[in-house]
Parts: C-alpha cells; sequence; structure tokens
C-alpha cells in the first residue's frame, strides 16, 4: 500500500515538475512583459527610496552628526514619543480586549453587529475627521464638559491618547474577538461543565488566546503612535508632545534645517525597523471577524452580578471613547453656520483638488498593485525568488519611511529641476500612491494569486491573455476586493493629511488640510460640516465604486459562461 | 502595453489642466494668512495696486509668518515669489543670510527713512518696513480685573489664570516674545519660562490660532499687540479689551517687506515696494492688519486711546541672528520639563 501510495504520489511530483517545466517555458515566452512590469515598478520603487534615504545621509553627514542624535532634544523626541506611544498602545489593548471579552461573553448578534460596524468605522475615519470629533467631545466646551463632566485641559498628551486610543482600541477589539470567536465550542462547554469562575475562565482560555497576538498586535499599535503625525500636529498643543514625524516637519517647514530633518528621519528610520525586525507586527491578519456564525456559545461566567456589571462598564467606555466622538460632529453641528461651508470657494478648490488627487490616487495605486502582484505571480512560478524578495522590499520600503520624509527627500533630489511648489499636485500624488500601495498589496495579493492560478490553464487555452483577460475573467472574480482597496486608497487619500503640510497654501489645499485650517480657528461650525462631509464623501465613492464594478458583473456572467464551455470539453 | 498608453493619456490629460498663463505681468507675494483674508488688507491692497500697475498682483498666504522665509528657503532660487511681505527686523538678518534677497532701488532707498514713522530710527539696505506695533498680551477688562504690570507680576498669577502664545519657531509674535523675556531677563530667561509654564494653555503655530482661541473664551489673555483692542473698539465698539503694558518695556516689531534677486519682474517689485510708503498703502493699514503705520498716515480715531509703552525693547537682528538657535533651545527645554 505504501509503495503504491508513494508511487502514485511520485507520478504526480513527475506530472506537475513536466507540467511546471512545460509552463515555464510558456511563461518565459509568453509573460515576459508583466514580469518586466512588475520587474520596472520595483525598480523604480526603490531606486527612489535609495536616491531619498542616500540624500539623507549626505544631507546629515556632518561632523555634527553625533551630536544630533545625542543632543537632549532628540532624546526628548524619544522619550515624548515613546512615552506617548506606550501610553496609547496600553489603553488601547486594555480597552479593545475589555470590550472583546464582554463583547464575546454577551454575544447578543444585534450588539455584536453594532459594535463591530462601529469600530469598522472608527478604523476607517481620516485622522483629521476623528481629531475633530475628539475635540468635540473632549474640549473644554465639547460635549463632556456640557454633561457636567470636566473636559480635559485642551490640547496635549491626553488628547493625542484619547485620540490614538480611538483608533487603535477597535483595531484590538475586532482581532481580539475574532480569535475569541475561533477558538472551539468545546472549550465553553468544559468551562462551564467545570464551574469555572471568571477569574480561571480567563487564564485557562481567553488568556493564551490573547497571549499570541499581544506582541504583534502591540508593536502594530506602538508604531503606529511613535510615528503618528496629524494626531499629534492637531491636538498635540505645542512643543511638549512631539513625534520624529511631527520634529522633522518643524525642521523642514520653519527652521530650514536639513541635517536636522535629515537625522532625525534616519533615526526614526532606524527605530522602526530594529522594532519591525525585532517583533514583526504585521504578521497577522486584519479579516474581519466571522459575522455569521450562528452557533451561540454558552458561557457559564454570564449571569453573575459581576461580570454584568465589568461588561456593563466596558460597553459605556466604549461608547464613550469610540462611539461618541463618531457622531459628536453631527451632535455638536451648528447647521445654519456650518452650511456657510458651501458658500466657499475655498471649499469648492479644495473638493476639486482632493476629488482629483483621491481618484487618480486609487487608480494609480490599484493598477500598480495588480501589475506587482501579476508579475510576483509569474516570478513565483518561475522560482525567482530574490526578483520576488525585491518587489517585496521596495513595497515595503515606504512603510517605514515617513510621508514627510519621503516629500522632503524628492523635494531636495529634484529642487533643481522642479519647481514642486508649482506641481506640489503630482508629489502629494505620488506619496499617497506609494503610501498606500503596501495596505493595498496586502488586501488584494491573495484574492488575485487565487484567481490567476484558477484562471491559469483556462487562459492559455482559450489564448486570453493581457488586459482583455484581466477585464474578462480576472476582475470580475475580485470584484469585491477591487471595490475595497478602490475605496480604501480612495479613502486614505481623501483623508491625508502630511505631504500636503509642506506644500499646502490657499491656492492649492485638499479637503484635509483646509479642515486642518479651520480647525485652527477653533470652534467653527464650518469645520464639523467639512468633517461630516468628508465622511459622507468617502462611504458615497465607496458605494460608486461598487456601482462601477457591478457592471462588470455582465462580464462575470459572460466568464462563468466561457469556464463552463471550457470544462465542459 | 494597453496601460502604458492608458497612463500616458492621463498624465497628458493631467498636464494640459495645468493653469494657464495670465496675459498680464503677475506680481507674486509671500505673505502669512490673516493678511490676505477677507478682513485684513491683502483686498485692498490688491485693488488700490493694480489701479496704478497694469499687473495682476497675486498674495499667496502662508500659514504663518516664519513659514514664508522658510519656504523661501525650500523654493531656493526657483521660488515664485517676487516680493516676502510680512517678516519683521528680527528675521532681517537671517533673511539676508539666505542670500536671496535684492537691494532695494536707489531710488526708493531714502523714502523709509525721510517720512518714517516709525518709534526708532530704522533703516536697512535690503529690507524696507511697512507697519509696526508693541507686543503686548491682550485681555477683556471686565474678566481680568487685575492685568499684570510686569512680567514678574504676570507669572505671579494665580495658576488658573491661562495664556495662549504663539510658537517662537513659526511665528513672528512668538520670536518676539522669546527676544522679549531675552531682553529683560538674560542669562535668567529660562528661569522665568519655568515660573511661566502653569500658566500658559498652549502654543500655537500662528497668531491668528491663538487670538481665536482667546475670543472662544479658552483662555484670559493672549499674546498679540497693543494696538489689537483697536480693532474691538473701531470694528465692533466694544471697548472691553486691552493690552498689557509692562514696566521693563513692551518690546517692538516692525513688519518688513523685500525684494528677490530672482524675481522676474522687478520693476514691479520696486513699484510696489514704493507703494507701500504711499498714503494710498498706509492709510489701508491701520483699519484691517490693525499695527500703526510706518509712513506719515492718517492714524484712525480710537488709536489715541490705545496703551503706549513707556519703554521700546528691540534687539539688534544680527544678535537674534546668531542666538536664534540657542534661545529657541533654552525656551524648549524651560517649557518642556
Amino acid at each position: 500500500m505504501a509503495y503504491r501510495k508513494h508511487k502514485i504520489k511520485g507520478t504526480e511530483k513527475q506530472g506537475a515538475e513536466f507540467f511546471n517545466i512545460t509552463q515555464s517555458l510558456v511563461l518565459l515566452k509568453h509573460f515576459k512583459l508583466s514580469r518586466l512590469y512588475g520587474l520596472f515598478f520595483g525598480l523604480i520603487l526603490s531606486l527612489l527610496g535609495c536616491a531619498i534615504l542616500a540624500q539623507l545621509f549626505r544631507m546629515a553627514n556632518n561632523d555634527d552628526y553625533f551630536g544630533i542624535i545625542f543632543s537632549s532634544s532628540t532624546f526628548y523626541i524619544i522619550k515624548s514619543a515613546g512615552w506617548q506611544a506606550f501610553l496609547s498602545t496600553f489603553f488601547s489593548l486594555i480597552v479593545g480586549i475589555m470590550c472583546a471579552r464582554a463583547l464575546h461573553r454577551r454575544g447578543n448578534p444585534w450588539l455584536v453587529k453594532i459594535v463591530l460596524s462601529t469600530s469598522f468605522l472608527a478604523l476607517v475615519v481620516p485622522t483629521t475627521v476623528a481629531a475633530l470629533g475628539i475635540v468635540a467631545v473632549w474640549g473644554r466646551s465639547g460635549f463632556m464638559s456640557s454633561m457636567g463632566l470636566t473636559g480635559i485641559s485642551l490640547f496635549g498628551l491626553w488628547m493625542v491618547i484619547l485620540a490614538h486610543v480611538f483608533f487603535n482600541a477597535p483595531l484590538v477589539l475586532r482581532v481580539a474577538y475574532s480569535a475569541l470567536k475561533s477558538q472551539p465550542n468545546y472549550y465553553w462547554k468544559i468551562a462551564s461543565h467545570n464551574n469555572l469562575t471568571e477569574i480561571e475562565i480567563f487564564k485557562v482560555i481567553e488568556w493564551p488566546t490573547f497571549k499570541s497576538l499581544l506582541v504583534p498586535l502591540a508593536s502594530l499599535i506602538f508604531l503606529l503612535c511613535f510615528t503618528s503625525f496629524s494626531i499629534v500636529l492637531m491636538l498635540g498643543g505645542g512643543p511638549n508632545v512631539t513625534t520624529f514625524e511631527v520634529s522633522i516637519y518643524h525642521a523642514v517647514r520653519f527652521s530650514f534645517d536639513m541635517q536636522l530633518a535629515a537625522s532625525l528621519s534616519i533615526i526614526q528610520i532606524l527605530i522602526c525597523s530594529v522594532l519591525i525586525l525585532v517583533s514583526k507586527p504585521l504578521n497577522f491578519s486584519l479579516t474581519s471577524p466571522a459575522l455569521n456564525s450562528r452557533n451561540t456559545i454558552i458561557r457559564n461566567d454570564m449571569e453573575s452580578l459581576f461580570s454584568k456589571l465589568t461588561d456593563f462598564f466596558c460597553f459605556v467606555i466604549f461608547v464613550i471613547l469610540i462611539l461618541i466622538p463618531l457622531v459628536a460632529l453631527f451632535y455638536r453641528l451648528d447647521l445654519s453656520s456650518g452650511l456657510n461651508l458651501f458658500a466657499q470657494d475655498r471649499f469648492w478648490n479644495a473638493l476639486y483638488t482632493s476629488t482629483k488627487l483621491a481618484f487618480f490616487s486609487s487608480i494609480f495605486s490599484t493598477i500598480i498593485a495588480i501589475i506587482l502582484i501579476h508579475s510576483r505571480f509569474r516570478l513565483t512560478q518561475l522560482g525567482s525568488r530574490f526578483s520576488i524578495h525585491f518587489i517585496d522590499f521596495s513595497v515595503s520600503f515606504y512603510l517605514l519611511m515617513p510621508a514627510i520624509v519621503f516629500a522632503t527627500g524628492c523635494f531636495i533630489l529634484l529642487r533643481n529641476y522642479i519647481n514642486f511648489f508649482e506641481h506640489a499636485f503630482w508629489l502629494v500624488l505620488s506619496a499617497n500612491v506609494l503610501f498606500s500601495l503596501p495596505f493595498i498589496l496586502r488586501i488584494l495579493s491573495p484574492a488575485l494569486e487565487k484567481t490567476l492560478l484558477q484562471h491559469e490553464k483556462l487562459s492559455l487555452q482559450l489564448g486570453i491573455t493581457g488586459l482583455r483577460k484581466f477585464i474578462i475573467l480576472t476582475s470580475p472574480a475580485i470584484n469585491r476586493e477591487l471595490q475595497l482597496v478602490l475605496g480604501i486608497s480612495f479613502a486614505f487619500s481623501l483623508g491625508d493629511l502630511s505631504v500636503i503640510t509642506l506644500f499646502g497654501n490657499k491656492d492649492f489645499e485638499t479637503l484635509p488640510y483646509y479642515l486642518y485650517q479651520l480647525f485652527s480657528r477653533y470652534g467653527a461650525s464650518e469645520a464639523d460640516m467639512l468633517g461630516i462631509f468628508i465622511l459622507g464623501y468617502i462611504f458615497i465613492t465607496y458605494f460608486i465604486f461598487g456601482l462601477i464594478l457591478m457592471s462588470f458583473e455582465r462580464f462575470q456572467s459572460f466568464s462563468q459562461l466561457v469556464i463552463n464551455n471550457a470544462t465542459n470539453k | 502595453m494597453n496601460i502604458l498608453r492608458l497612463a500616458f493619456i492621463f498624465i497628458t490629460y493631467l498636464s494640459v489642466m495645468s493653469p494657464a498663463i495670465a496675459a498680464k505681468p503677475v506680481l507674486t507675494i509671500y505673505t502669512y494668512d490673516s493678511f490676505t483674508s477677507d478682513w485684513g488688507p491683502g483686498p485692498a491692497v490688491e485693488t488700490e495696486f493694480e489701479k496704478i500697475c497694469e499687473c495682476d498682483l497675486q498674495f499667496l498666504g502662508l500659514d504663518s509668518s516664519i513659514g514664508i522665509l522658510g519656504r523661501i528657503q525650500l523654493e531656493g532660487k526657483n521660488t515664485k515669489a517676487d516680493i516676502v511681505l510680512g517678516l519683521d527686523t528680527n528675521l532681517v538678518h537671517i533673511a539676508k543670510e539666505t542670500g536671496y534677497f535684492a537691494e532695494l532701488p536707489s531710488t526708493i532707498k531714502d523714502i523709509h527713512v525721510k517720512n518714517s514713522s516709525l518709534p526708532i530710527e530704522y533703516s536697512d539696505k535690503i529690507f524696507m518696513p511697512f507697519d509696526w506695533g508693541w507686543f503686548g498680551f491682550v485681555f477683556n477688562k471686565n474678566i481680568l480685573k487685575n492685568p499684570p504690570k510686569s512680567f514678574q507680576e504676570l507669572s505671579n498669577m494665580p495658576n488658573d489664570i491661562k495664556v495662549v502664545i504663539q510658537d517662537p519657531r513659526t511665528s513672528t509674535p512668538g520670536l518676539g516674545l522669546l527676544l522679549w523675556v531675552k531682553s529683560v531677563y538674560g542669562d535668567k530667561a529660562t528661569d522665568y519660562w519655568r515660573e511661566l509654564q502653569p500658566k500658559i494653555l498652549t502654543v500655537t503655530k500662528g497668531w491668528s490660532e491663538a487670538y481665536a482661541l482667546f475670543l472662544d473664551g479658552e483662555a484670559d489673555m493672549v499674546l498679540s499687540y497693543t494696538t489689537s483692542p483697536a480693532y474691538h473698539l473701531i470694528a465692533e465698539e466694544n471697548d472691553h479689551y486691552d493690552a498689557t503694558v509692562f514696566a521693563e518695556g513692551n518690546y517692538l516689531q516692525i513688519e518688513v517687506a523685500g525684494m528677490l534677486k530672482s524675481s522676474s519682474e522687478p520693476e514691479l517689485a520696486a513699484q510696489f515696494l514704493e507703494f507701500m510708503a504711499s498714503p494710498e498703502f498706509q492709510n489701508i493699514i491701520p483699519t484691517t492688519n490693525w499695527m500703526y503705520p510706518a509712513y506719515n498716515a492718517e492714524i484712525p480715531e480710537g488709536f489715541e486711546a490705545l496703551a503706549k509703552p513707556s519703554k521700546t525693547l528691540l534687539f539688534d537682528s544680527e544678535i537674534v541672528a546668531t542666538n536664534q538657535k540657542n534661545w529657541i533651545d533654552e525656551w524648549l527645554t524651560a517649557s518642556t520639563k
């Protein structure tokens, strides 16, 4: 038996190898271009990145280099950013995990639906809008102080932390909840048979579930908060709370101290690379928890008064920290003066610029992502590991590099050839494309690679290749992912406030930049209105992308027909 | 290939959309945002100057005054700006060191000395003053009954009195306060900043943010100018606002403008600088920028009621240039601990 099995396996293997070889030959012949495109983009991306890095090193390369690194102000930035990021991470983890436990324990499907979709919303809200919401809740004249509770003294550390918790606790909640949900049901049955107390359940089931998540989650959140820019810029309130990114911005924009900017960028890149290498924060999937699993779990710690109280408390915290900032803008909006916004030329100009920017950014980044995944796929078939790593590297490069640094580097690199203040649009556009690429690749590549694999033989048989193949076969199959990716990159670019802070002015501003300007005026209801508008805009475009892609569905039915015909043969 | 072709079409389409070149000569002036706002001097200055120049005057409002200089340094020789308006005398030397600014034409060199209405004698080869004022803390008389009369009294106030100041790295009033404290306290400035720290509500990037915060009632005092109450008095007919005059003296700000070497319209730029000294320009200043005019001009009614400092403080701009970095670092360490 064993021998037979071995033999079958052997022939299978041989067959597979044979197929691989012939396929490789075919590939070599036919798909040269699609491989080259990817390598070409990879080359451009990494060349640009390396050129910027080299430029930074050149600028930072003076006698006083170590003086800057070991100066008290650098230490202060590390201390301030580190402490802030630590507190933000700590509270995000606590809030997220407590709420995930409470949610899992109650298990009411409506509650689950509401909490999970609220936390999804909190994940996609642009930072500028969220900052506005946080101030609307916690500012001196905000919701909290109007309820008779004292608001937090205006801007500073706690505002920044609140904003970071607003963004990251929902992430923790979603990841922790799906982890709990993925535990087998009999765990809970055994727990209730043995009448385990809440503490014992935590020790035996919950803690081991969370343990593996904690380090990657914590380091991801720490990284995000450590490199935070727009939140700190808007809510930091002066030099007390700072991050490297904000200090770089100051050095570039105001004191024109390029050496300082370059040194600070290098330090930030070093710190982040070390953090990433040590803890591998991106090693877990961000897939949404399964909402439709019907089997309700009965946890025996559900009924105790203590657990009811703590769960209630958790939900109250969730509502205060995450739900209220989301709706606070609506609550605070003074409609009559808010509507003034639409009478401003600046608003319409910003809307036009932002739309142009977001539209092209989402299209370009999706196209580049598709090309990269395509050639990555072809290269995998050829087994050329080096090229694959090269493409991966060229993209993940931009996870490490701060947007401000990118813009500054580009600027210095090309300033003798191009005046970027006149062509700021292109710089902002390329920054948006490059910085959304890593996320888009993460979402798109599993689905796209699967589809490519499925359609491989079929498309070879039918001789459908190139763009035609993509439109007829591939794109209908990854319809949903495409919608998500287009929507996310659109939203990303519509809410992005980084490069524009260096180059923006009254003649060239995007919606978030305009929001930042209005925000500086404090209590302007136009700012609230604009925040709400940006939110609405993002959701509407998301649906429009969906509609456009829906029209691709007719291709899908066609391609279904083709597939059926092909398989019937 | 199709994808590339598509991208190419997009790119050509986009480049066609870029703004067309105007027929009239364009004079571009970089300034701070409140200068160009609807209630600022910008619109009136534009109309007045376009009457006499046959040109298109374009203001570019940047979000803070020191940011203008940073922007010029970033752009270097490729800058679009012909004139920079809104630096102050403290920054003059730093600005000169960049080497981007051109000397004033000989025809207008003497104007600002001859007709000057500055409180001190001031002349410069490169930068030309257009208005001036003393820094002061503005407060509402009905809310703050006992305003401080010196720096010591300011820091001795109870801690629940809150002051908004501007960041000396980004805005000229912020830098002004830094120099004000320095000129009063010298080497002990750091100690003073530590004493003042509990009263500082927040440090804003620019003047307009700080003033809006004060008007919203978030703070009791704001770093502004002794002329700011004139705005409330004249434009709002509200006499509740006043500004502090300190026994140690008040620091002076003279706002200046200068033209760039790289300007493509040097004659037009010179014409504008000359226009700055004319009554047409100067009469706009007091009731829009809320500062004293720099040349003989009518000072509107209401300005005489303003508090007048007995002593005027001002550093030489070379001293500022050599020490600015250290002094800002001092302030940073004092206010971050």
